[in-house]
């Protein structure tokens, strides 16, 4: 669901009526038509702050944020009319700022917010220093959407050059000329993106009847793969299969559905951390013995501390005499030099 | 190169400021009172350098020379830095200033006098109680040699320790701008240490610096000019293939200067700080730490385990020892 917030509802006619969106009964200044919202903010970061999060709190399938509206800019070089997607939003007396949240078609102009209205050169020059843009929201719709943890995006048309004093008019004189505008970049550049659903290419493995993936297992298996990708030579399924045996572990008749998984799992987790497996196999080995009489030997999980946990279930003397053996023959001079590093890689 | 460049007040008519303006005609001068009504006053995101970078040109108040933390240098003696810079043209994507300053800009810090003067008392407080040698860095919060033909500052520094021989300083660098110091006289005591990795680390990792091949020229340089010369490995990062590829740049290294000749090779394994690695993880997404062994270890940073730590030190010395070096002159940076 995308949430569009514009400050005035001159700059927010054209959507309203194009979008066909109808006021909420819940909240005068939100207006909705299926999965579009539109809110009308009144002029301010103060206003944005207590509004916004007042809509997210209705709505909180919100995803996206989109601050559509008119700003100032700083810079007599920059266009009147034109529209930007600043790349940092900067506040004025404020240290944080917050960068949009796409990297596509970023302008490399900035923006600032402020407080009150910046109607002369004067109030200009300290700005300049970090932004080229003025507005009055968009700082409070980022700080709103982090929270809130959304995306957001800020979409500003140049109204004026900060010298003019009589923009005022000239805003409401235009207002229907920048609605039609900004719509019509919302039309082009920003709507049809938020269709665009995140295509989640399902592979093959993950249908196939010889595998059971639980949810977590599924995560893992996604995230180790997406991984993969990055990493190392495989490049598709088809790549992925030979690399990772698949073929081998479909063929483990002797193997549950479930298990052959956690084997896959295994398998791409040892070709992603090859040096990890390396030292995993060497502590197996050194510690193999003691495992055979039902003890449990646990190292650290990131292999980052030279110390294990050792835990035996003793029901006899016998036993006890036999895990106290093993236990005393277990070389920890070897597992020293492991964790020191002292391994054939 | 810089969009703007911020001159404070009393610098506007330094020689090294003239200098500064002169080369950069384009850019906008805009004069304040101190850099810090700017620089940091906002957070302005890392990678905007690539677009618009700004420069100050300041004078640094407060503490000019600090201690070094533990592992910085060869152990035994004290290690300080100074500090005549903030950040840097260069933008390796493991570099920890991306997580510390909240600017990508750079600030030159111009009042040299100052600072070599912080640097001699220094030194004399040390051999007032020690007859150990004392060691000063310069590039904790940049590349030492980068920018030096507009810093202009070699000199004054190098000064300094040519009246105290029992007093060592190192610049540190990753770039081929050996213009300024090939002019100046060698010195025992002033050693130029450049940081290699192999060749396609570099063009993976170190963004925007000199090639391996370019490094080596220039430490070719240097070394005809009789300038000691030291080496870092430092961050070394595991591949499948690392020793080939150490073996293959170590074959280009000594091609170039024997190891022995060099004063010492220090050994780093790729670390970060939690916050530094965050950031890395904001600026270069899909650069390959992300896919790679590494952990957050008990101590909060992210590094790669201790056997893997521990074995690619092993390994990196052992080469550099197959290739000549002297066993002194191999230290590792540890934290353990
Ligand atoms: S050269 Fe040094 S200071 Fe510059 S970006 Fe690289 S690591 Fe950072």
């Amino acid at each position: 669901m995308d949430l569009l917030v514009f400050a005035h509802r001159g700059e927010a006619m054209t959507f309203l009526k194009e979008l066909e969106l109808k006021s909420n009964s819940q909240y005068n200044d939100l207006y909705q038509n299926g999965d579009t919202l539109l809110l009308i903010t009144k002029e301010g970061p103060h206003e944005v702050l207590v509004k916004l999060s007042y809509a997210l709190g209705l709505f909180p399938n919100i995803k996206r944020i989109i601050n559509l509206g008119i700003c100032g800019s700083l810079n007599k070089e920059i266009e009147l009319e034109s529209i930007h997607k600043p790349r940092t939003i900067y506040k004025e007396n404020e240290f944080k700022s917050f960068q949009c949240n796409s990297n596509e078609n970023k302008d490399s102009v900035d923006l600032i917010t402020t407080e009150k209205r910046i109607l002369t050169e004067d109030d200009a020059s300290a700005l300049k220093n970090f932004a080229t843009l003025v507005d009055r929201e968009a700082h409070a719709v980022a700080q709103v959407a982090k929270t809130f943890n959304k995306t957001f995006e800020v979409y500003k048309l140049v109204s004026d050059h900060i010298t003019d004093a009589k923009f005022c008019e000239r805003i409401k004189e235009n207002a229907q000329l920048y609605s039609d505008k900004l719509y019509d970049f919302y039309d082009k550049n920003i709507q049809s993106s938020s269709s665009k659903a995140e295509q989640n290419s399902e592979l093959e493995i993950l249908r196939d009847s010889d595998f059971y993936f639980s949810v977590s297992q599924r995560r893992i298996f996604n995230n180790l793969y997406k991984s993969l990708l990055k990493k190392s030579t495989i490049n598709n399924e088809q790549d992925f299969t030979r690399v990772l045996s698949i073929e081998d572990i479909k063929s483990r008749e002797e193997k549950t559905p479930k298990e052959r998984t956690s084997l896959l799992i295994n398998n791409m987790s040892h070709a992603l951390y090859p040096f990890r497996t390396k030292v995993q196999d060497s502590l197996n080995e050194l510690t193999s013995e003691l495992r055979t009489y039902d003890c449990k030997f646990k190292y650290d999980k990131d292999l980052d501390k030279k110390s294990f946990k050792f835990e035996a279930y003793i029901d006899s003397e016998e036993k006890r005499d036999l895990v106290v053996r093993t236990l005393k023959n277990f070389s920890w001079q070897r597992f020293s030099q492991i964790m020191d590093g002292q391994i054939d890689v | 190169m810089f969009d703007k460049i911020y001159v404070e007040k009393e610098l506007t008519h330094s020689p090294i400021t003239e200098n500064i303006l002169k080369r950069f005609k384009s850019s906008e001068v805009v004069i304040i009172d101190n850099y810090e009504e700017v620089f940091q006053k906002v957070k302005k995101p890392y990678l905007q350098k690539r677009e618009t970078l700004n420069l100050f040109v300041a004078q640094k108040k407060g503490a000019l020379v600090k201690e070094a933390p533990d592992a910085y240098g060869l152990s035994g003696e004290p290690h300080y830095y100074f500090i005549n810079a903030y950040n840097c043209i260069y933008e390796c994507n493991y570099c920890y200033l991306q997580g510390y300053f909240h600017s990508p800009d750079l600030v030159f810090f111009i009042n040299h006098e100052e600072i070599t003067q912080a640097i001699e008392d220094t030194i004399h407080r040390h051999q007032e109680v020690s007859d150990k040698g004392i060691w000063f860095h310069a590039g904790e919060f940049s590349d030492s040699l980068a920018l030096s033909h507009l810093t202009q500052d070699l000199e004054s520094y190098i000064d300094v320790f040519k009246r105290n021989p029992r007093a060592y300083l190192e610049f540190r660098t990753k770039s081929a701008n050996t213009r300024a110091l090939e002019d100046i006289s060698p010195l025992p005591n002033v050693i130029t240490s450049f940081s290699l990795s192999p060749a396609d680390k570099i063009k993976d990792n170190d963004l925007k610096t000199p090639s391996l091949n370019t490094r080596l020229a220039a430490i070719k340089k240097l070394r005809d000019k009789g300038h000691p010369i030291a080496l870092h490995f430092d961050p070394i990062i595991y591949t499948d293939d690392i020793v080939e590829s150490y073996e293959e740049m170590l074959e280009l290294i000594i091609e170039t200067i024997p190891l022995t000749e060099v004063e010492y090779i220090s050994l780093g394994v790729v670390r970060f700080t939690k916050d530094v690695y965050k950031q890395v993880k904001m600026n270069y997404p899909e650069s390959e730490y992300f896919y790679s062994e590494l952990i957050t270890s008990h101590d909060n940073k992210v590094k790669y385990p201790r056997p893997m730590r521990l074995w690619l030190l092993g390994k990196i010395k052992e080469l550099c020892l197959k290739y000549g070096a002297k066993k002194e002159s191999v230290y590792l940076c540890m934290e353990e």
